[in-house]
């Protein structure tokens, strides 16, 4: 190319590639954009002879710019040059930006609780507004997210055709927190105990703990957690809260039902004969009311028990207060100050027994019993409707004794097969040996009239008062209770029978 | 058009039988008579069958299976109100046989009412076939009062004095 010259770079970021010096026109040509772009710039003193496309081209291509020459834009630049426009860092060529690639991103597979809850209509049109509760119960070892690996992105092209190659996107941020761990290939997010997801400014963790800073009311909603819950308000009435691990709550509960596999912390709780508690531990209580109490473990409460039905495998202690109506069954004893009322409310009190066992036994029999009069009416139905003539009936009366002939029929056949099931479990039925029971009762003030305790094979009703401090056990000699003076709950029921047996045997050989 | 009333229909009568089945069955829970426990018991099975044939019959096949619509059905029609549990537990048999002579009028009257609504001819034989079935129901259960009582139920009031 007559004339040429070339000089090195000019500006920062820019490269000369060449420059012309001619009689008729001075072009330069400069890489831009870091050899993305190619731009021309022309001063030309003789419009005739001004650089023609062809020529700008070929050029280019003895630069090795070809493959991102856009003809269209050198038409352009060459007719302005020969129009006298000089046109200055005219874009005639561009090469492939590289792209980036994608940043790795955290894909999280369980609700946190901090999702808006979205209320469904059933086919009724009917809303459940205490189901709000959002996040999702963990298990240990449960997938709770995938990691996505950040994208290779995709190489460009210099204007020279020269491979440019593409940044990799940023891995996600993501630091696993106490319960999490992340698998070996990196890409997912494991937990490693039970609870809830907690993801919080990079932190994913596992919160055993669910608490909740007020009452539990409509915008909280029914709890089923996987973990602790821990509630500082109240729980208004008729809902359900489950933990795995365990329930406090602050203040007090209204005709609830609460649930855990381990123990249960509330203050007081007024059951209106619908609220329920069932846990696997101790229960503490400031005062019970009208409360249904299955315990595996031990009832501690402070001021009082009141027509409640309070049943525990381990003791029941009310120490400072009182039991006054409803029933009382521990395996381990029974204390309180004061039990029953001056009125003489009827006060059932039963220590020694496994309540499960004794419950299932109430239960084989009374379904026995209903088992029995089921499959009697059953039976003096079938006969009445296979005596009915059936062909001389209108088609929708025969259609209906059909299928309750058939319904009952069925019935019958499955109600034999349950009649088989608890017999025989009846018939074999035994209680295990227990060696925690202490068939044994303490008060410290008073038993009032209208208690009645049963200990071992004797049911007694209170007719007087009784001060205390006592403790009342089975006499085993002579049938009815013996009241002694009160002595801890662990010393056990049989040993106090065994001293009682033994100073009464000396006492008879001493006269 | 037929065809959509007709399946219209089923859903509506599907939706009626498994109604009246979560009635009779929650009710019982409360009731305290083995005797009327026995005939809720018995009844509510008894529209279950009914809810199922309909199910049977529905031509096409964007109904989902039955067992996932009982599922659906309300766990607790007394803390709605629609369940008394004290009335409940108060009823002897022969009240709780006053009662379910007295809903399934309400249910042949349901069915009667949108029977009105009703063009397509197969909506209208599926209805109607209904309506017979359910008062078919209504004659066995009066039948049942009839030779336990040995009188005619009364139309009158049904439920016990407070």
């Amino acid at each position: 190319m007559a004339g040429s010259k070339q000089h090195q770079g000019v500006d920062v970021g820019i490269q000369l590639i060449n420059e012309i010096k001619q009689d008729a026109y001075d072009l330069i040509l400069e890489a831009h954009n870091n050899q993305l772009e190619c731009r021309a710039s022309i001063e030309v003193r003789n419009l005739e002879l001004s650089i023609s496309p062809a020529e700008l081209v070929t050029l280019l291509k003895s630069h090795d710019i070809s493959e991102g020459v856009d003809l269209e834009q050198v038409a352009i630049f060459c007719t302005e040059a020969a129009q006298g426009g000089n046109p200055k860092k005219f874009l005639i060529a561009k090469g492939i930006e590289p792209v980036t690639g994608e940043d790795g991103w955290f894909d999280l597979l369980a609700n946190t609780g901090k999702e808006e809850t979205t209320f469904e209509e059933d086919e009724q049109g009917r809303v459940d507004f205490k189901s709000v509760q959002t996040f999702t119960n963990i298990e240990p070892g449960q997938i709770i997210g995938t990691i996505h690996p950040p994208g290779q992105g995709t190489p460009g092209k210099s204007i020279t055709g020269k491979p440019l190659p593409a940044q990799e996107g940023k891995p996600v941020n993501l630091i696993a927190g106490d319960g999490v761990i992340i698998s070996k290939d990196g890409t997912q997010a494991i937990a490693q105990k039970p609870g809830r997801v907690v993801f919080e400014n990079r932190y994913l963790t596992i919160a055993e703990e669910f608490v909740v800073a007020g009452d539990v009311n409509l915008k909280v909603g029914n709890i089923n957690f996987n973990g602790v819950v821990d509630i500082k308000g109240d729980v208004l009435d008729d809902f359900h809260i489950s933990a795995s691990k365990g329930i406090n709550v602050t203040g007090s509960v209204g005709a609830c039902q609460l649930e855990s596999d381990g123990p249960i912390v509330i203050g007081s709780m007024a059951g209106m004969g619908l609220g329920t508690i069932r846990c696997s531990g101790i229960l503490r209580a400031k005062s019970l009311n009208h409360v249904t109490v299955e315990c595996w473990g031990d009832v501690i409460v402070t001021n009082e028990i009141r027509n409640s039905v309070v049943k525990a495998t381990g003791r029941i202690s009310v120490e400072q207060g009182l039991i006054a109506g409803g029933q009382a069954i521990a395996l381990e004893g029974i204390e309180a100050k004061i039990f029953g009322t001056h009125a003489g409310t009827k006060t059932h009190l039963t220590s020694g027994i496994y309540f499960p066992e004794t419950d299932r036994l109430q239960y084989l029999r009374t379904r026995s019993k209903s088992v029995v009069y089921q499959t009697k009416r059953i039976a003096e139905t079938l006969v009445a409707l296979r005596q009915k003539p059936l062909e001389k009936m209108r088609t929708a009366l025969r259609e209906a004794i059909e299928m309750r002939i058939d319904i009952l029929t069925e019935r019958q056949s499955n109600l034999e097969k349950e009649q088989e099931d608890l017999a025989a479990e009846l018939a074999t039925y035994k209680t295990e040996d227990h060696p925690t029971a202490n068939p044994k009762i303490n008060a410290s003030s008073a038993v009032r009239e209208g208690v009645i305790i049963s200990l071992g094979e004797t049911t007694e009703e209170v007719k007087m008062e009784r001060s205390g401090p006592v403790s009342i056990i089975e006499n085993s000699r002579e049938g009815g209770l013996r009241f002694l003076t009160r002595s801890p709950l662990k010393i056990s029921a049989g040993q106090l029978e065994r001293d009682s047996l033994q100073a009464e045997t000396e006492g008879s050989s001493e006269e | 058009m037929d065809d959509m009333e007709l399946k219209q229909a089923l859903r509506k009568m599907l939706q009626v039988e498994l109604e009246a089945m979560e009635y009779y069955q929650q009710a019982s829970r409360f009731m305290q008579d083995e005797g009327a426990i026995y005939h809720f018991n018995l009844l509510a099975q008894e529209e279950l069958e009914h809810a199922r044939t309909f199910h049977a019959v529905y031509p096409d096949d964007d109904l989902p299976p039955l067992d996932d619509l009982v599922r659906e059905l309300p766990r607790d029609l007394s803390e709605q109100g629609l369940v008394d549990r004290e009335l409940m537990a108060r009823l002897t048999e022969r009240h709780a046989l006053q009662l379910a002579i007295h809903l399934e009028k309400e249910v042949a009257a349901r069915l009667q009412t949108l029977l009105e609504s009703i063009h397509s001819q197969a909506a209208r034989t599926a209805i109607e076939n209904n309506i017979e079935s359910t008062l078919g129901h209504l004659e066995l259960i009066r039948q049942d009062y009839q030779r336990l009582y040995g009188e005619v139920p009364s139309s009158g009031k049904i439920f016990p004095a407070e």
